[in-house]
């Protein structure tokens, strides 16, 4: 165990007094930058201008695409699994690709029990999941509308994401047109 | 005509709440109307023409003493809601007392040359300093009196400070709070 | 009649008028709200409540810096249902949170608001007094009347049949017993210097003198600490303290009654920073600048009045430029909105800037009031007395405003003061400096050779 001691106070301390007015001026000099400053406070007013989200935000999910739009997902479950707060539900069916075992029927996200730790990005095997939209505001009228469909996962702008290559790839994007030809060219 | 009128609502309503203080069966509400008649009489002396006296009524007794005794009222069990019964054996005696008391009172009152006229005394802070303080008027007035009296309430304050240390320090008192 | 025959009507046209000081603390609360609010946000770097609006048809919506809030919170205190919880004594229940402020439109009588006005009317010198009671014993009535105020907090604790109230009860009362000694006995010195009780007569003395707080230093910062502690603001807030019980003496008080205690307890904040500029600031004397000279140049003193305004007005539209400048370069979405309303902000700001130049200059040329004199004294007008008055009485709420300041300003640096620290500090210290600071006082006047 560690045993921290305090350092005693010195005289001037312990007189209260003069320490007082040292925080009086403190909170003075705020006052005075509020009152005569007023457009320096860092305040945004938040529904009228919105903070700025960085890249590595943990915002709402998304699932990304293979360049024919299908969800890169291949319901493995590993999301599912690794999810803490046991909001990840996940239906698989028979792909129709033959290169592809298992795609996702269902893949529901409810967003009133998600914690936003990321480790269902982390766990997917085929970065398929992402939380990268920068959607931080969840506003709905009922419940339900909390729980995010593969619908709303997989309805995303590639113009969204210009820097992201893998979004790119999806249709739309900018390298969607190469990617489906190498895509197909597998195939065949 | 106006002071009479003033006189009279301001006499009412003293003579009133000390009625109440009498009838009350709560001590808080014999409290608050000993408070009522107090700045009722402060506002006598005012129209008697000595606000100092009314002002010090207020200040000291309505204010502070009052506060005190509420303060001990809601301390002690009296703030419980157990009413205490309006007579009892100890009435016997103070309903007699009080009564003689008023008749003294009264007799005195009555018989006393009040040659007193209300626009001519001035209970005013100069007046009553004066009245008090003034060593060259007429030998030492009250001066020595006011310290000697001062000294008593200092001793008396120490003594009860002594004796509240000494309750609390005993073995006594500590068997009691345990007993609680 | 004799009454109504002993003044001629002016006198009691202004004598009648004072009587409006009354509301001077109720006034403040108005003031005193927003500044804590915004004043508080400001301190911690925030904004503070800036958001409700009135929408004005054709226009939009007028925001005031925040302002409408006070009025959306004063509207919900006054609608909301006045409920007493079962078991409450229902009489003291009610009247509790009116005695405080009852007494709140009592305490201002004594306050001069200015100095006397003295002033030549038909042929006769005319003395009104600045206070409504001009009495001997004016800072007494206020102690009196302010330990009064404090039975409020007692009832309404002891009423409400709660714990937490019932302990916020006790320690308000006990705070009000030992705070009231403190701030008597540091008010004590600057009554011995000036030898009066009389508030007029102690700004008088300081008007000749020096102000109370360079005369008697420790006195004011004893009388401050104990005035703070005694309107049971923070730091001295023991009796609601939050942590310990739930809000004190009106914990179980709701809608308006809660909103009386509250108003009570800021126009107590107000009483008391009127006391304290009267007492050790020279009340509603003119700093370096005597009575007499301002009124021999009556004119240009109330010239240089509108120039302060008017540089007032100035600085408030340099503000609303610069922000609004900033606000246009952002994205946000409200900007034009904000905008617009500015610019009627804008608009009355300049309107304000070329009024007070104009009154300053049409003061300066043409509002010279000459003296008269009556049985060889030399007396001014009505109309540089009406003067005057008008200067003191925005020197006084100025330097009052500044010690309203100073209450929320140590309200929201200084940490609660553990029960026993406030007594301690009560009894123990401010007490004892001020009797050494009486005693000080009384000998340092007889060597000098006062009264």
């Amino acid at each position: 165990m560690r045993v921290i001691r305090q350092k005693p106070m010195t005289l001037g301390e312990r007189l209260y007094i003069f320490e007082a007015l040292r925080g009086l001026w403190t909170t003075l000099k705020h006052a005075a930058r509020g009152l005569f400053r007023y457009e320096t406070l860092p305040t945004i007013s938040y529904p009228e201008g919105k903070p700025e989200v960085r890249n590595t935000y943990r915002a709402k999910h998304r699932l990304m695409l293979r360049p024919d739009g299908t969800p890169r997902c291949v319901a493995c479950g590993m999301c599912a699994a690794a999810c803490p707060a046991h909001c990840i539900f996940i239906e698989a069916t028979a792909s129709d690709d033959p290169r592809i075992e298992k795609r996702v029927m269902r893949f529901d996200i409810d967003h009133l029990t998600c914690v936003f730790c990321g480790l269902c990005v982390e766990a997917c095997p085929v970065d398929a999941l992402r939380m990268d939209t920068k959607e931080m505001v969840f506003e709905h009228r009922n419940r339900d509308d909390f729980v995010a469909h593969l619908y709303d996962l997989t309805n995303w702008d590639p113009k969204d994401y210009p820097d992201d290559e893998q979004s790119q790839v999806a249709p739309g994007g900018t390298k969607n047109a190469e990617a489906l030809r190498v895509w197909g060219m597998e195939v065949k | 005509m106006l002071a009479l009128i003033y006189f009279i609502i301001l006499a009412v309503i003293a003579l009133g709440a000390a009625t109440c203080v009498l009838l009350s069966r709560h001590p808080l509400y014999g409290a608050l109307s000993l408070v009522v008649s107090m700045v009722s009489l402060a506002g006598i002396y005012g129209l008697l023409g000595s606000p100092f006296l009314g002002v010090v009524q207020v200040m000291v007794y309505a204010g502070a003493i009052m506060m005190l005794v509420t303060f001990v009222i809601m301390v002690l069990n009296g703030a419980r809601d157990s009413r205490t019964p309006m007579f009892d054996k100890v009435s016997l005696f103070i309903i007699p007392a009080v009564l003689v008391l008023a008749a003294l009172v009264g007799v005195a009152l009555v018989r006393a040359p009040l040659g007193f006229d209300a626009a001519t005394i001035r209970g005013s802070v100069a007046v009553t300093s004066e009245t008090l303080f003034n060593v060259a008027q007429g030998g030492p007035g009250y001066f020595i009196l006011f310290e000697v009296l001062g000294l008593l309430l200092l001793s008396a304050m120490v003594a009860a400070v002594l004796m509240a240390k000494k309750r609390l320090g005993s073995v006594d008192s500590e068997n009691v709070e345990e007993k609680h | 009649m004799d009454i109504i025959e002993s003044k001629t009507w002016v006198e009691w046209l202004i004598t009648i008028a004072k009587f409006a000081f009354c509301f001077v603390p109720v006034l403040y609360i108005l003031l005193l709200i927003p500044m804590e609010r915004r004043g508080a946000g400001f301190m911690q770097d925030r904004q503070g409540p800036n958001r409700s609006y009135i929408k004005i048809p054709y226009f939009g919506k007028i925001r005031l810096f925040g302002y409408v809030q006070n009025m959306c919170d004063g509207t919900k205190l006054f609608f909301k249902e006045m409920f007493a919880p079962a078991g409450v004594n229902k009489v003291l229940y009610y009247v509790a949170p009116a005695i405080p402020f009852a007494i709140v439109f009592l305490s201002p009588c004594v306050i001069p608001w200015f100095g006397p006005m003295v002033f030549e009317w038909g042929g006769k010198m005319v003395r009104i007094p600045g206070s409504i009671i001009d009495s001997d014993v004016g800072v007494l009535l206020l102690f009196g009347f302010s330990s009064l105020s404090a039975f409020g907090a007692v009832l309404a604790g002891w009423a409400s049949k709660s714990k937490y109230s019932f302990l916020g009860a006790l320690r308000t009362s006990s705070m009000t017993i030992s705070y009231e000694v403190c701030l008597g006995l540091s008010m004590m010195g600057i009554l011995l210097l000036a030898g009066s009780f009389n508030l007029t007569d102690i700004v008088t003395w300081q008007e000749h003198h020096v102000w109370g707080i360079v005369a008697q230093p420790v006195a004011f910062f004893c009388f401050l600490i104990a005035s703070i502690a005694e309107t049971g603001r923070a730091p001295f807030d023991v009796a609601e303290g939050e942590p310990e019980l739930v809000a004190g003496y009106h914990t179980e008080y709701g809608a308006m009654q809660f909103g009386l205690f509250y108003m009570g307890e800021y126009s107590h904040i107000c009483i008391n920073s009127f006391l304290i500029a009267t007492l050790f600031l020279g009340g509603y004397a003119v700093p370096f600048v005597t009575t007499e000279t301002m009124q021999a140049h009556m004119g240009g003193s109330l010239a240089v009045l509108c120039g302060i305004l008017a540089f007032l007005a100035l600085a408030f539209l340099h503000m609303v430029h610069r922000y609004s400048k900033k606000l246009a370069a952002t994205a946000q979405t409200h900007r034009f909105e904000v905008l617009r309303e500015y610019k009627l902000y804008n608009i009355i700001a300049w309107a304000a800037v070329a009024v007070f130049v104009i009154l300053g200059v049409c003061a300066w040329f043409f509002y010279n009031p000459s003296n008269m004199v009556v049985n060889g004294v030399a007396v001014g007008s009505l109309a540089t007395a009406l003067g005057t008055a008008l200067i003191h009485l925005l020197v006084l709420v100025v330097k009052s405003v500044m010690f309203c300041w100073v209450w929320i300003w140590v309200r929201w640096t200084l940490p609660r003061f553990r029960y026993d620290h406030v007594m301690n500090l009560g009894w123990k210290i401010i007490l004892n400096i001020a009797l050494i600071n009486l005693v000080v006082t009384a000998v340092i006047a007889k060597l000098v050779g006062g009264n």
